[in-house]
This record gives structure tokens, sequence and C-alpha cells, in this order.
């Protein structure tokens, strides 16, 4: 588990640390926890269906500054969407994961997009599309250009990912990461998203807010 | 090619195979499956009476009534045999049975005759038949005592995890006696089994105890019929298609997949599971199949029938409410999460303002404890020991347990500095218990009582609800803070006086209607007795006066003057 402690023994003075709320929304049996786990662990497991949400976090050393990223796991069936805005509430990224063998999926992580955008205007968050389960490739019902037209159009990153034989997992952690990063330089003057921390100091998590 | 299904779910190919033999047909599908005698008998019934197992042998041999080796010695030969056997080509092999070889002795001793007359062939054929019905009986009980075998066999796997705390033998034979009032649902004295709860519970006799707490239950509350289920049978419902059936069949093998019982693809513990759940998802529409609702219906079907397990599931969803969790609007859980919080604000600060602190609501770490009944995090023993006081409390019998576990662990919490760590302590540290912390935390929960302030902050919530949406006059600054302050704890303290005398009006109100469908039935009962006497009546009117027509008028007149009083308008009248 990361230590903040740690994070900050190896940190320059003058590089700051950014902390990101990621959500992982999709189907049910979609994958997940699947990739949060493969992400986190780098290792594949059967996971219990999420009853409500379940939690990691993951540091991010990069050149130009250190992100926490708060990967925030939510329940995948329909019945559970009345309580899900308890979850992405205030997040700044969301993966909208859909299983390339189930065309519904992608059908659902469309409605899942609509949902977000009456939540949260346009640069207010990172959206990323991902395609999971390319293991089963010959299952396969969602073409890869399918997922990536959609995205393009509606400027969202986008990936097909595999969580049972690594494919890509930390490619779209990463590339979210960056976004978010990029985002931040772009809003420079008032570095208010992703919020200045104190290295040590975790109680100023509660500070970091949208603009 | 047949590829490997992604291990969480099965493949689609999987599911179509599992499809069909889910829905071909309902007799065809059990036939697989060796869960309870009676499907078992259902599969003896259908078996060609042609054949005999070699158990049927074994068992003729061994249990037949008739003395074989004497009626062997006194057969004549074998011709006698060998002429019987096209008169009834449906009889096994002659050595075999006993009754044939009455037969075959019968026809012995009446060889003098030429000729079998028709009446000899007629009762050979009776006998016969007869013959094979006993047959068909004793392939019965051999199946039956073969499904025992394997019920047994299934339970012991079904149960096998360690029990939190002993159940000492005299509390076991208190159990044995209660069980037995069980079947002629006496109305036993709640203290008293709350009294036996708490001793302990054998878990072989588990979920008799589960189904003897809802008579228990049900002799004392009745459900409005408003708020009953439907009344389908499970046969019935299992005929049915359920439009739930991919989320169901997605969670399968993601329903307690480390238990033997449940984990082999497909096998028995997952088919019982995928009937209990589509027949549930039929039955309650509106909640239909909820995620978390898997684990509870495992639970149960660890302990009993999957008929026992339906009704059970039944009982916990409407009976003792813990559907209103899982409906769409999950509002119920809602209310949940606010209650939990409230009894930590209320009764452990320190711990409120530390999980306040690093913003850690409930509904992070509580709604699988909730929605799952703690069944998916948690040792079974420790489970089934949460579900005993569930069957007896209900749905505070949760918040009870969540409170325990967490001040029973509130240093360890309080030494969490982070979020993540935190977190992490709740969902992993927790649920790793050991046997007396968890034999302790039971036996807090059987001290608690809690029920009034979760009336009081359910009816804060709805109040809160209520304020923010309206928005209403916004507080007057001039008025001092005090004044308010006391204002809002006296109606606090009106809203709890009213709570509770709604809650007497309620009982009330139950024992009215009881009362009122008592009488309706006996004014009915009333009515037809009334009906008939009136038709008894009609009938009697109508014989006097025949009788009167056979009357001499001059023996009428007698009559009349014979008895005062009694006068002919009577007779007219008629």
């Amino acid at each position: 588990m990361a230590q903040e402690g740690a994070a900050g023994g190896s940190l320059e003075r003058h590089c700051p640390t950014y902390i990101y709320k990621v959500v992982l929304l999709g189907s049910t049996a979609v994958g997940k926890s699947s990739l949060a786990y493969r992400y986190m662990k780098n290792d594949f497991q059967e996971s219990l269906p999420t009853v409500g949400c379940s939690f990691f976090t993951k540091i991010l050393r990069m050149e130009s500054a250190t992100v926490k990223l708060e990967i925030w796991d939510t329940a995948g069936q329909e019945k559970y969407h009345s309580v899900c805005h308890l979850y992405y509430r205030g997040a700044h990224a969301a993966l909208l994961v859909y299983d390339i063998t189930n065309k519904e999926t992608l059908g659902r992580a469309k409605q899942w997009l609509k949902e977000l955008e009456k939540e949260f205007l346009h640069d207010e968050i990172v959206i990323a599309l991902v395609g999971n389960k390319t293991d089963l490739a010959e299952e396969r019902e969602v073409p890869t250009e399918e997922g990536e037209e959609f995205a393009r159009s509606r400027s969202l990153l986008f990936a097909e990912t595999s969580a049972k034989s690594n494919h890509q997992v930390k490619d779209v952690f990463m590339a979210v990461a960056l976004q978010l990063l990029q985002r931040e330089a772009e809003t420079a003057p008032a570095p208010r998203r992703g919020q200045h921390v104190d290295l040590g100091a975790s109680r100023a998590r509660t500070g970091c807010c949208r603009v | 090619k047949v590829k490997l299904p992604h291990s969480a779910l099965p493949s689609k190919t999987l599911q179509k195979m599992l499809l069909q033999i889910l829905f071909d047909g309902e007799g065809k599908k059990r036939t697989s499956t060796v869960c309870s005698s009676e499907s078992l008998n259902a599969v003896g019934a259908t078996l060609t009476p042609r054949r005999i197992s070699w158990r049927q042998r074994i068992f003729l041999r061994v249990a037949s009534p008739m003395n074989k080796s004497p009626s062997k010695m006194q057969r004549p030969d074998g011709h006698d045999g060998s002429e019987l056997l096209p008169l009834s080509p449906l009889a096994p092999p002659l050595e075999e049975d006993p009754l044939i070889l009455a037969l075959q002795n019968e026809d012995g001793t009446d060889k003098i005759g030429e000729k079998k007359n028709s009446e000899e062939l007629q009762s050979l054929w009776r006998k016969a038949i007869h013959q094979q019905i006993l047959l068909l009986r004793m392939e019965k009980e051999n199946q039956k005592l073969e499904a025992s075998r394997d019920e047994l066999q299934s339970r012991k796997v079904k149960l096998d995890y360690d029990e939190v705390g002993t159940c000492q033998k005299d509390v076991i034979n208190v159990w044995d006696k209660k069980l037995l009032n069980c079947r002629a649902k006496i109305r036993c004295d709640m203290e008293d089994i709350h009294g036996t709860l708490k001793e302990g519970v054998p878990k072989s006799r588990r979920g008799e105890i589960w189904q003897f707490l809802a008579v228990q239950h049900r002799v004392r509350h009745r459900l409005p019929n408003k708020q009953q289920p439907p009344d389908v049978s499970y046969k019935e419902l299992l005929k049915q298609l359920t439009a739930q059936q991919h989320a169901i069949l997605v969670d399968l093998g993601r329903t307690f997949p480390t238990h033997p019982y449940f984990s082999t693809q497909l096998g028995a513990g997952q088919l019982s599971l995928f009937n209990l759940l589509k027949a549930y998802s039929l039955l309650d529409k509106e909640v239909g199949y909820c995620q978390g609702i898997s684990f509870v219906a495992g639970v149960l079907l660890l302990h009993m029938s999957e008929e026992q397990a339906f009704e059970m599931l039944k009982f916990l969803m409407y009976d003792l409410g813990f559907r209103k969790q899982y409906r769409p609007d999950m509002m119920s859980l809602q209310i949940q999460m606010y209650q939990l919080s409230r009894l930590l604000h209320d009764y452990h600060r320190d711990l409120y303002n530390h999980l306040e602190e690093n913003e850690i609501s409930p509904s992070l770490y509580a709604a699988p404890w909730f929605l799952t009944l703690f069944a998916s995090q948690f040792p079974l023993g420790f489970v089934a020991r949460v579900f005993d006081i569930i069957f007896l409390q209900g749905t505070e019998v949760i918040f009870k347990v969540a409170l325990s576990l967490l001040s029973s662990q509130e240093t360890s919490i309080m030494g969490c500095e982070s979020f993540e760590n935190i977190v992490d302590f709740l969902k992993t540290t927790i649920p790793d218990m050991t046997q007396p912390q968890m034999e302790k935390i039971i036996t807090q929960v059987f001290e608690m009582d809690i029920s009034k302030q979760l009336h009081a902050y359910e009816v804060e919530y709805h109040v809160l609800q209520d304020e923010l949406q309206e928005n209403v006059n916004p507080c007057d600054e001039g008025e001092p803070l005090e004044k308010l302050e006391r204002a809002n704890s006296h109606l606090k303290r009106q809203n709890m006086d009213l709570l509770e005398k709604l809650q007497v009006a309620h009982a009330k109100i139950q024992s009215l209607e009881s009362s009122l469908e008592t009488i309706l039935t006996r004014e009915s009962k009333m009515k037809t007795v009334i009906q008939s006497l009136e038709q008894e009546k009609i009938t009697y009117q109508k014989t006097l006066e025949q009788i009167m027509k056979y009357l001499p008028t001059e023996a009428l007149s007698e009559l009349i003057s014979h008895r005062p009083g009694f006068s002919r308008q009577h007779f007219v009248k008629y």
C-alpha cells in the first residue's frame, strides 16, 4: 500500500502531487473489478460481484509530477444505478468499460456517458471508453472500429484491454493520468483541480475540487 | 474451437448449453441433479419397469418376506417356469422373484388339470401386475435410500464451516423440543427463544431452526394483505422464464466461488441457486434479481432444500422487509446508511469524527454488509450466526453487528491514518476476525437494543429530505439560535412520542384486522346456517300444508276447539 511518507522521500520539494478520483463504470461482469485488480496487483482473479463500491489507490511517479489515482470500482448491475451517483460525485476521470463479446454492454456504456454529460461539464472530466476481454477474441461482437469510431466522435480516450491476459491495462490508466495532467497544465494559472498537496498532509485531499 | 470461459462467467457456448439443460423441460433438467429425494422419486417413476437393478436383486434376496431356499427346493423342475414365461412377458428373470416362485408352486400342484382355463390365466396376470407394482415400489425405495445417502454427503459438504461458539448438548435437547412444537405451530415464549438462541444453534439443525423462527414470527405478525407476496408456488415459478436470466447466470460462478458446494460450474449448488434466484425474480417483479441477493440465497441453500430456501427467502424479503433495500430507488439502503452514520455519531463520537475527517461514509464499506447480510465478506460460521439473530429480530440486526464490529475495532481504526488505510482495514481486516472475537461480537449483538434510535433516525431522514426539497423559509437571523435549538429538541421528542404512538396504533390495527376477519368468517358461517334453517322451515311448512290437506275439516276444527289460542288463522297464513 502506498504510503504518503514513502512518496515524499523520493520526491523533490517542488515536484507537485496531484490526487485524482477515477471511477469505473459499466455493465455487470464486463471486468471493472478485474481491470482494477490487474492494475493494482498485476494479477488476475475471479472477483465477487461488486456490491456498492470498492476502492484502490495507485501512485504514479511521472517526470513532472506525482499522481495519485483513487480508483473507485462501482457496482455494474443496473439495479444499482440509483446509488451510483454516491460514488461518481466529484470524479476527475471515468472509465466506461464494456465487454467486446457483448454488444449490449457498449450500449450501456453510452448511457453512462449521457449520465456523466448531465453531471459534468465537458472539460471537467476525462472519459475513456474501454473495451475489455480481448482474450476472448473469437467471441467478439463489437468490432474495434465501432468502439474507436464512437470514442472519436465524442472525443473520448479509447482502448481495448484484457485484464486476464494483461493487455493494455496499465496504458489505459496511464493515458488517463497524462490527460489529467495535461488539462492541469492548460488551466495552469489557477492550479485548482487535482490539488497541490503538501507532502505528508493527507488530510488536504478534501480540498481537491473542480472549478 | 471450444475455449475456456472467461473464468468469472460461463462463456456463451456454456450459457447456451445451460439454457438448453434448464429449459428443455423441467423433468429432464432435474435428472442430472441429486439434491432432493422428491426429484429422484420422479425419476424412479419414469424408469422402465422391465429392468430390475442390482440393488433390487440384493434387496429381494435379503428382504423378501418369503423364504427363498425352501421354495427353491420345493420346485419340481425348471419346466413350469419356462411354460410360465410367455404368460408374463413383463416379468423379471424368474428365479429372482419370490412371487413368481409362489405362483409356480401353486401351478405345480395344479398340474393335474390339462388346460389352464381363462380364470387361472387372469389370476396369473393379476399376480404378475401386482408383482410389477411391488417392484416399482421397491425401485422407488431404493432411489430414496440412495438419495438420502447422497443428501447426507451433500449436507456434509454444505455444512463444512467452523461454528462460532459451541452448542452444548442440553441446548440441543431444548431445540429438539422446540422443533417438535414447530410442526404444531404452537406459539412459543419469545424470551425463552431468545435465551436459547443465545446459547447457540447446532449447525445440523440450523435450517430447521430458521424455519421454526419464521413460523414463530408469522404467528405473531401477519403481513397486511397488500404487502404479501403473490401466491404462486415454487414449482409454478420454475416453469416460467425470467428476464433477469443473464444477470443471474453471470453471478452463479461469482457467489461463494470457493465453497465446494457452489464452486462446480453448473453443479448441483449452482443449479439450485439459479432455480431459487429465478423463482424469486419472477415472484417479486419489482425487485427481480439484484446483486447481493445471491449471497443470501446461497446461505439459505447451504442449510435447507431448494423449496424451503425459497420459502425462507420470501420470509426474509417480505415478512422481515429486506426487499425494501433492493427496490429500484434503493431509498431504503440510503436511509440505512444515514441511520448507521447517526448511530456512530451518537454512540461512538471519536470514531465518527475520525471517519468523517477522512471522508469515509458508510456507503463505502457498509453497502455489502447490508445487501448481502454480511455473507459476501465474512466467514460462514459468523454469517450463519448473524442469520440466526436476523431470523429472530429482523433488519436491525445488521446495524447491531455493524456497530459492534466497528466499536470493537475502534482503536485500530483510529490508528489508521489515511483514507485508503481505513478503507482497507474495514474491507479486509475486519472480516478476518479470530473465533473469540466473533463470539464476542455475537454476544454483544444479543445484548443490544437500538430499535427506538433507528426509528428516530429514519424519521429524521425523511424530515431532512423534506426540508432540503422544500427549502422553506430561510432561518430568521434575528431569532436566537438557542430558541431554535430548544424548539428543535422539543419537536424531536414529539416525533419520538408520535412514532411510538404510531407503532401502538399499527399493532392495534393489525389485531383489529385479524379480529375483523374472524368476525367476518363467523358472520358468513351464520348466514349459511340461517339459510339452511330457512330452507328447513319452508320444507316443514310445505309438509304441514300437505298434512292439512289430508285432514278432514272436522278434525281440524276439533283440534282448534281443543286448543284454545290455536286459531285457524295460523294455518291460513301458511
